[in-house]
Order: C-alpha cells, then sequence, then structure tokens
C-alpha cells in the first residue's frame, strides 16, 4: 500500500509526469507514490522519469487498459 | 582534465516536428552523418514528424470518424512528403526528386531504411499518435513509443539535440 495515491486517469502526457514530480517534491524521502495512469505513453515516461531522476520504481504494471505505477522517493 | 558524465555524451537527439521534405532530409543527413562518426543517434519523432515513420497502410478499422478522416486525408508514408516552401510545391517536388535521382541522391525511404540498419533509434509520441488518429499498425517495425519524458531522457543523454 501506497503513502501517496495519485490518479491521471484521462489525463494525457506529460500532466501524470508532471504530477508525480509535483507530489514527489512534497514527499519524504523512502516514502511512495501510487500513480494511476490510462496514458499509453505512461509506461516508458514513467521509467524514463525514474532513470533521470533517480527516484525508484518500484513496480509497474497494467490492468484492463490502465497504468499502476508505485515509485520511491529516493 | 579529468572526464564528468557530462563529457562522457556523445550521442545526439534529433526532435522531428516537421513533415517538410526538405527538413526531413536533412535530419537524416544529419543522423547519418553522426552515425558514421560513431555517435548514437535518436530520432523523437512528434505531430508532423511522425508522418516519416508510416510503413505506407492505411487502416480505418477500430478508428472513430473523425481519426478515419484525418487518416484518409495524411500522407501513408514518407514517399508522399513534399517541399511545402515552394509554389506549385507538388510539381517542384517531383522535379527536385528527378533531379536528386539523377545526381545520385538517397531517396527519403532509403535513408530512413538505412538510418533503421545502421541502429539509429526511432521513438514515436504517443500522444501525437492518438492526436492524429495513427495506428501503430500504420508505422515501420522497430518504432518504440514514448511521450515527453522519454523524449528528454535521449536527450539528456545527448550532447546536442536539433529541433527540425
Amino acid at each position: 500500500m501506497a503513502d501517496v495515491s495519485i490518479d491521471a486517469k484521462g489525463k494525457k502526457c506529460p500532466l501524470p509526469i508532471v504530477m508525480i514530480s509535483q507530489e514527489i517534491r512534497k514527499m519524504e524521502v523512502g516514502k511512495t507514490v501510487e500513480v494511476v495512469s490510462d496514458d499509453m505513453a505512461f509506461e516508458e515516461d514513467v521509467k524514463a522519469f525514474c532513470r533521470v531522476s533517480g527516484n525508484k520504481l518500484e513496480n509497474i504494471e497494467k490492468v484492463d487498459k490502465v497504468y499502476i505505477a508505485i515509485i520511491r522517493k529516493v | 582534465m579529468a572526464e564528468t558524465p557530462e563529457l562522457r555524451k556523445t550521442g545526439k537527439t534529433i526532435i522531428l516536428y516537421s513533415d517538410e521534405l526538405g527538413k526531413v532530409v536533412m535530419a537524416f543527413n544529419l543522423a547519418m552523418g553522426a552515425v558514421a562518426m560513431g555517435f548514437e543517434v535518436t530520432f523523437f519523432c512528434t505531430y508532423w514528424g511522425l508522418n516519416v515513420l508510416r510503413n505506407g497502410k492505411r487502416v480505418y478499422r477500430g478508428k472513430t470518424f473523425l481519426s478515419k478522416v484525418i487518416t484518409a486525408f495524411s500522407p501513408s508514408s514518407p514517399l508522399d512528403l513534399i517541399f511545402q516552401r515552394q509554389r506549385c510545391s507538388s510539381i517542384f517536388t517531383c522535379l527536385i526528386k528527378r533531379s536528386m535521382k539523377k545526381q545520385g541522391f538517397p531517396t527519403l525511404p532509403e535513408l530512413v531504411s538505412n538510418a533503421k540498419e545502421c541502429g539509429v533509434k526511432f521513438v514515436a509520441c504517443q500522444s501525437c499518435l492518438e492526436l492524429f488518429g495513427i495506428s501503430r499498425d500504420e508505422l515501420m517495425d522497430g518504432v518504440e513509443f514514448g511521450g515527453i519524458a522519454k523524449c528528454l531522457e535521449a536527450a539528456d543523454n545527448s550532447n546536442v539535440s536539433f529541433f527540425i
């Protein structure tokens, strides 16, 4: 169970990444955020975001055309 | 001077926004030149730049009416792209293509195919695919997909980014 949840359904690139970034800034190190998005670019974008920002992508899965990602602030 | 991470980046990123034939050919000249010199190249194709990735097919099944109309009016392959800056652009395109062929310039489909063989990475902007109603089946093989973060990651790993 993540510490924070973001519902980015209905939002197109780059909004999901912007929402993640805004939330991560407010979080403490070590906390996790769960993000739900139906944007087809989301999976690749969240991986790229984590690689560049240094945050850890704990898990990403696709359930019925919806991506659920869990990111840990590092 | 100690080598920093900045100095180690030698890749080139080309953000291809336009499908104007002159700009596209120049983009591929840059890409092939960079590859020949040993640099990694990533094309991020967005908006009209997506037309360079098309494989010649027009897919209508599964699309909304609006997307079908856009599909019917859009180029279906790099062969459909034209030089847009001159008057009578279709005639001018025909003349220039004939001149290019006579002088041994590679055609755009040849440039695209060579670029793929040389390991140039092609990334299609997913949002623009949806905006223009382009199905993944209408694109050539080997294209990756992503959004702005993927584009910026490629740019971050490069020491030069071109916006064409």
